[in-house]
């Protein structure tokens, strides 16, 4: 329960002056969900970016498992078992549900020109197992219905579905959610809630950043809250709430609810 | 599954029926304006990888396909290796130069992209004129040997355009593969959304320099079949025009479509011909189509000719479920419509 899958050390990020992330610590254990709260602009977002290696930090460095990552391209990250969902929803609108979700299965796939060029057997084979892959995450996001719809043509509660589901489809150690319930009502939010706690039974791990308090303390196993790019507090959710700086960030100066 | 059946079918017997035919076509101008055409179509599928599939440009395609022929001319006339060696050497060549002009333009986008695979394009295009010893200047090269194939003379326009039907044929089974693969969706998606690309794993720079090596390998091989049916190239051929028409041809079919090319290049050379009544005024008249068809139907022939009967048949079928959903006995399912 307790083992140690990935080690955030000293990350810091800097835009030409501002540090949108200041040093920041913070193991991420296995099977836990990590909730990341801090009001806009703490830097919440650039962390994530990070961790999905599409920003590099201008210090520091992660560790996953034994590897040590200080740069990274942005398409090792996946490999290394990260995915994400982004705060506004990046999905390939010309395309159908299901095509989405496939992207996800791009690291599995079977690639090799002689494969593609004569459909070998693994090669057929592993297509169907990528759909069928697919298939399940569709029925577990209860997407069922819209598979075959464009992207263009489903509410915003849905696009946040396929997007995890797309995420899921890496087959990922540990799930980025940034922000996941942005602009959805509270009965949608109570959904994806659910849905997280069912990502976490499969036995992934969710870092989990998100505005709602309340959506938050009473998901995560455990809280970072982050303030101007730094780490000000971390415990479990009880803790965070009776500490003294985060009701000082919540409540003073910052207009977040 | 029985749909990519039915494609493999259709596309089988119609390559063969064209191959066969080809060997009937007794007008010998008929034949060439079907051979150019040919080679035309599989230079517009070149580009298509690029600009359809990958969402890059591509401004100085003649820049491949002169290289490709110049290989074939040079190797040939002056090292008298044989037309298949030749075009073997051409296709790996231009595909080299596909990987070379796609190192630095995995960094470049758009503006940019365009107009560094334009500067491509000009330099081959100076490189040929100017570089007399090697590729003769101005006046190119004569006397390409015409290919023979398991002792068919290629020379004869008819036995060359079966062979060409048969190679874009392949072609095409080729790139429908491709785009069906998972070097297809990694492709759409990095033209779509390149951060998503990274963070589903795809290795993007890898996937765009594929591209540009298909690309320009492909290319390289039409400039390979023109070398050997003309059996004499010029660089006036392997022009900045040249480049502009072929990208064109992509985009007025309809690019990102295996159709649309192929549409856009029988289109074009018809145009083209058609339009030799016209004498002085061929090439306005030619501009005003272009133009109006890149306005009124910027997404390409191919596809829009596609969208309005896919939404005549859809419309069809939703006049019936209104017409069924009055009747008191219709049917559940037309209701829940
Ligand atoms: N690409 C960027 N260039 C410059 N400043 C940035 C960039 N991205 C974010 N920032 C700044 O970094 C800070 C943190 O932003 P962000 O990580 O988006 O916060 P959050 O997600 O917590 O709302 C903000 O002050 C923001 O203006
Ligand atoms: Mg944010």
């Amino acid at each position: 329960m307790n083992e140690q899958l990935m080690q955030v050390n000293n990350i810091s990020v800097n835009f030409g002056g501002l540090w949108a992330v200041k040093s920041i610590e913070m193991d991420v254990k296995k099977n836990e969900i990590l909730g990341v709260m801090g009001p806009n602009g703490a830097g919440k977002s650039t962390f994530l970016n990070v961790l999905s290696g599409l920003q590099q930090p201008s210090e520091g460095y992660l560790i996953i498992g034994t590897q040590k990552i200080s740069q990274s391209k942005p398409w090792n990250m996946a490999k290394l078992g990260l995915s994400r969902s982004f705060q506004t929803v990046r999905l390939l609108r010309e395309l159908n549900v299901l095509d989405n979700i496939l992207i996800g299965g791009h690291m599995d796939a079977q690639k090799q020109a002689w494969d593609i060029l004569f459909r070998t057997k693994r090669y057929r084979q592993k297509e169907k197992e990528l759909v069928s892959r697919a298939d399940n995450l569709i029925e577990t996001l209860e997407l069922s219905e819209k598979k075959y719809e464009k992207i263009s043509r489903l509410s915003t509660e849905e696009r946040r579905r396929v997007e995890i589901a797309r995420s899921l489809m890496t087959q990922p150690n540990i799930l980025l959610l940034d922000e996941p319930c942005a602009g959805l009502s509270p009965q949608e939010t109570e959904e994806i809630s659910k849905l997280i706690l069912r990502i976490k039974e499969q036995g992934v791990t969710v870092i989990l950043v998100e505005h709602n308090v309340k959506m938050i303390m009473s998901l995560s196993d455990r809280i970072v809250v982050l303030d101007h790019g730094q780490k000000i507090a971390e415990g479990t959710p009880d803790e965070i709430a009776k500490h003294e700086d985060v009701i000082k960030a919540y409540l003073g100066g910052s207009v977040n609810a | 599954m029985t749909k990519t059946r039915l494609f493999y079918t259709a596309i089988t017997i119609l390559c063969i029926v064209c191959s066969i035919a080809s060997l009937y076509i007794q007008n010998l101008y008929l034949l060439r304006v079907f051979i150019l055409a040919a080679i035309t179509a599989i230079l517009a599928l070149s580009v298509n990888i690029l600009v359809g599939y990958t969402g890059q440009i591509s401004l100085g395609h003649a820049g491949f396909f002169g290289i490709g022929a110049y290989m074939v001319g040079i190797l040939n006339v002056n090292y008298h290796l044989s037309f298949w060696l030749c075009m073997v050497i051409a296709v790996l060549f231009s595909g080299l130069m596909g990987l070379i002009l796609g190192l630095p333009t995995t960094k470049l986008k758009g503006h940019f992209l365009g107009i560094a695979t334009l500067g491509f394009g000009v330099i081959v295009n100076g490189v040929l004129n100017n570089w007399m010893q090697v590729t003769g200047g101005p006046q190119g090269i004569r006397d390409i040997q015409s290919p023979t194939l398991f002792s068919i003379p290629l020379e004869y326009g008819n036995y060359f355009l079966g062979f060409i039907v048969a190679c874009l044929s392949l072609l095409v089974l080729v790139i429908y593969l491709l785009i069906k693969s998972p070097v297809g969706r990694a492709w759409s998606c990095l033209k779509q959304d390149e951060i998503t690309a990274y963070v589903t794993g795809i290795h993007v720079y890898r996937y765009k320099l594929l591209a540009f090596t298909l690309s320009g390998g492909i290319a390289g091989f039409a400039g390979a079949l023109f070398a050997g049916y003309m059996t004499f190239i010029s660089p006036d051929t392997f022009d900045l025009n040249q480049s502009i028409s072929i990208i064109t041809t992509v985009i007025l079919g309809g690019s990102g479509t295996i159709a649309g090319p192929l549409l856009g290049t029988a289109l074009l050379s018809f145009l083209n011909e058609w339009l030799r009544n016209f004498d002085e005024l061929r090439l306005v008249i030619y501009g005003v189509i272009l133009v109006a068809v890149i306005v009124f139907i910027p997404e390409g022939i191919y596809p829009f000719f596609k969208n309005k009967i896919i939404s005549l048949f859809s419309r069809r079928k939703r006049v019936n479920q209104l017409k069924t959903s009055i009747d008191p006995h219709a049917g559940k399912d037309a209701v829940n419509e």
